[in-house]
């Protein structure tokens, strides 16, 4: 599903990020993405978020070379790609509701042909009687787990979250681990940027750990 | 409450069925042995206690799936592990009152999962996965004997199925779930992704009405005067004038009657009428003053004007070299040289307006490209979140290019409206001005009766149209270049 092969990333003139790095996941696989704090962890996943393009080496997704691509291609693979933000970027001025349909939105899909499943998927994540509330007023937990709808309302096959437990007490996180095992039962495969050792001794998978650039798979 | 235990389609194995709970089990428990278990017979030996390693997926050492759900409830541990619909037909291990519709949630939920991503082509693995990984649900194969219900599903799909009342998942409360307020409301629409609001403030929708008032005004005033024109041309061209010069006047008498005479007998003739002295002075009363006393003294050429058959018009340049062999000192004038004349004017006036229209036209873009850049950095953020949820630079430009759309037309119709009512109110203005009834008629010569007829109000609906159309192009354009360069 993921193959990174010597794989480097370099901000314009700034230092090395990330430096021959190689490793791949299986489909279905569940990954915790580990290191300390200005490892690379954001900017590896970046790079399968395609949001930044390697320096040097080979990225494959999905089993197509994603090293140069185009902004159509882009947005053909990011819609087989779910993504949870730590800050969680749900639209201020929808309601959770219409934020957690925005996938299906985009790719123009009718509303009434989704709307049960979006209802069904909030109601699954306890945000049931806050559909039609707005981000400003839902607690930190809520607007994660509104974040982690959004994310998988579209079936995705990868799902990519970025210190996802970051704002949340620690049960909150232990019940988001859930939704990921959960997700992850179903065949998505899961990666999960995080530096909770908490969270990661909850549930034992294996750690792709980042230190100086490298990745090692512990 | 255990249905786990009973379903014949999962029998447990080698766990010993414990005597069921005297006492209702509390909704959140923690990890270990239940305190409410107390005076209950201790759990059997087990070969080992089961821990988050359990649902480890790890491929190497992960267990089944279904072997959590084979725990004994009774067994002294809790995996605190949320039965989702996700996992509807599988035994599970529950504990609290399920919530009132959490059946037909199962159902919706396994229909939901289970469709294959809309267009999304299927993954190919790098390499076959291991042996590890048959376990994993086959997504693909899932989905194939469980079609998608058409949708809005109907009212069946979701009645709670005839089977026995499975309780709900252990969750605490914030996860429960909940059916209050469930339904999107009947006939309400999306909000839109990008806010009008930030992209099209009044400041710019004035602008937009001052740039659709004068390209109205514009494109009016031009029609008008082309309209005159053609007017002018018409008259002009069913009527040629014969001058005779101005000589002592019994001359000039003889010469109009046998030129009236001569020009009655010429084929394409219709009519001919020979102008009197008082006649010449009312056409030249507007320049040298009323009376004829002023024209006595001056060598004023008397005028015949022949109104000619335009189906079938006399030779020009035959009658002109007759006239002018058979009878002395008299001349045609064909109005050929006010033609063209008034064909430079009007031409003059088109090309102006036309320049008029550029300008405005090129000021619009500017605006709206400015406007536009605006509008992407205010909205910087749901363009990036629209980009992370697989929208296209077409999907973005298009939510963009509508406000702009809309912002067209709406600024264009007040400004038209505007252009409208001040070619309707033009001729009342002209009259309240004052100015004479002379000047009155000489306007009116000019520019017809001041007002437009029917095409003209459609030529001002045009421009609105070209308007809004300016301006959702340049929006979508705009959006489309920023992005291009952003990336």
């Amino acid at each position: 599903m993921i193959r990174f092969d010597n794989v480097a990333l370099r901000y314009d003139r700034g230092s090395q990020v990330l430096r021959d790095v190689s490793f791949e996941v299986r489909p279905g696989s569940f990954y915790f993405l580990t290191g300390p704090s200005g490892a690379g962890k954001t900017s590896l996943l970046r790079l399968l978020f395609m949001t930044n393009k390697p320096s040097s080496g080979r990225l494959q997704l999905f089993g197509e070379d994603i090293t140069d691509y185009s902004t159509q291609k882009r947005a053909e693979f990011r819609r087989r790609i779910g993504i949870v933000f730590q800050d969680f970027r749900l639209l201020d001025h929808l309601t959770t509701w219409e934020n957690v349909a925005l996938p299906l939105r985009v790719v123009g899909r009718k509303m009434s042909h989704y709307k049960e499943d979006v209802t069904d998927l909030l109601q699954w994540v306890g945000l049931g009687d806050r559909m039609h509330a707005y981000p400003s007023v839902l607690s930190g937990g809520e607007k994660q787990r509104a974040a982690i709808a959004r994310a998988v309302i579209g079936k995705p096959e990868l799902l990519l979250a970025d210190e996802p437990t970051g704002n949340v007490d620690p049960a909150m996180a232990r019940r988001l681990l859930r939704l990921f095992v959960e997700l992850n039962r179903l065949g998505t495969s899961v990666i999960i940027a995080t530096h909770d050792h908490l969270l990661m001794e909850q549930f034992k998978a294996p750690r792709l750990q980042l230190e100086g650039g490298h990745v090692s798979i512990v | 409450m255990s249905q786990s235990s009973d379903d014949p389609r999962y029998p447990r194995q080698g766990v010993p069925k414990a005597p069921a709970p005297t006492q209702r089990t509390p909704a959140v428990r923690p990890f270990g042995p239940r305190p409410d278990r107390a005076d209950v017979a201790p759990p059997p030996p087990r070969a080992r206690p089961l821990d988050w390693d359990d649902i480890n997926y790890d491929p190497q050492t992960t267990p089944p799936a279904r072997r959590v759900h084979q725990e004994d409830p009774n067994a002294g541990y809790s995996l605190e592990f949320e039965p989702s619909p996700l996992r509807a037909g599988r035994p599970q291990v529950r504990d609290i009152e399920p919530p009132l519709d959490e059946a037909p949630l199962e159902d919706a939920w396994r229909q939901v999962m289970t469709q294959p991503p809309a267009q999304s082509p299927p993954v190919q693995s790098l390499r076959q996965p291991p042996q590890e990984h048959q376990r994993l649900p086959d997504r693909q194969a899932e989905r194939q004997p469980e079609p998608r219900a058409e949708s809005p599903r109907p009212p069946e799909a979701r009645a709670p199925l005839a089977r026995p009342h499975v309780p709900a998942p252990s969750l605490d409360e914030e996860l429960t779930v909940h059916d209050r307020g469930g339904k999107v409301e009947k006939g309400k629409g999306l909000t839109p992704i990008v806010q009008a609001g930030t992209v099209t403030g009044r400041s710019l929708t004035l602008v937009i009405v001052i740039m659709s008032f004068l390209a109205c005004l514009t494109a009016g005033a031009v029609y008008m005067i082309n309209q005159s024109a053609n007017a002018w041309l018409r008259d002009i061209a069913t009527e040629v004038t014969v001058q005779v010069e101005a000589r002592d006047k019994g001359s000039v008498d003889r010469t109009i009657a046998a030129v009236t005479q001569f020009l009655q007998k010429t084929p394409g003739v219709r009519a001919v009428k020979a102008l009197s002295e008082a006649e010449n002075a009312q056409l030249l009363e507007p320049w040298l003053g009323g009376g004829l006393d002023v024209l006595k003294d001056l060598p004023v050429p008397r005028l015949i004007a022949i109104q000619i058959d335009r189906d079938n018009p006399p030779n020009f340049d035959s009658l002109r070299a007759t006239l002018a062999k058979d009878f002395k000192g008299v001349s045609l004038d064909d109005h050929r040289h006010w033609q063209r004349q008034i064909r430079t004017v009007t031409r003059s006036f088109a090309l102006g307006g036309l320049g008029i229209l550029m300008l405005v036209g090129a000021a619009t873009t500017a605006i709206i490209v400015s406007a536009t850049r605006s509008a992407l950095s205010a909205n910087r953020e749901i363009v990036e979140v629209l980009h992370f949820v697989g929208a296209t630079d077409k999907f973005i430009a298009r939510e963009f290019a509508g406000h702009f759309l809309s912002l067209g037309i709406r600024a264009g119709i007040v400004g038209a409206g505007a252009a409208m009512a001040l070619f309707f109110l033009l001729p009342f203005g002209m009259e309240a001005i004052g100015g004479g009834a002379v000047t009155m008629a000489e306007l009116r010569r000019l520019i017809g009766a001041g007002t437009l007829d029917l095409p003209g109000y459609l030529i001002l609906l045009v421009v609105v149209f070209v308007i809004a159309a300016l301006c959702m192009l340049t929006s979508r354009i705009g959006v489309y270049r920023i992005l291009n360069s952003q990336h």
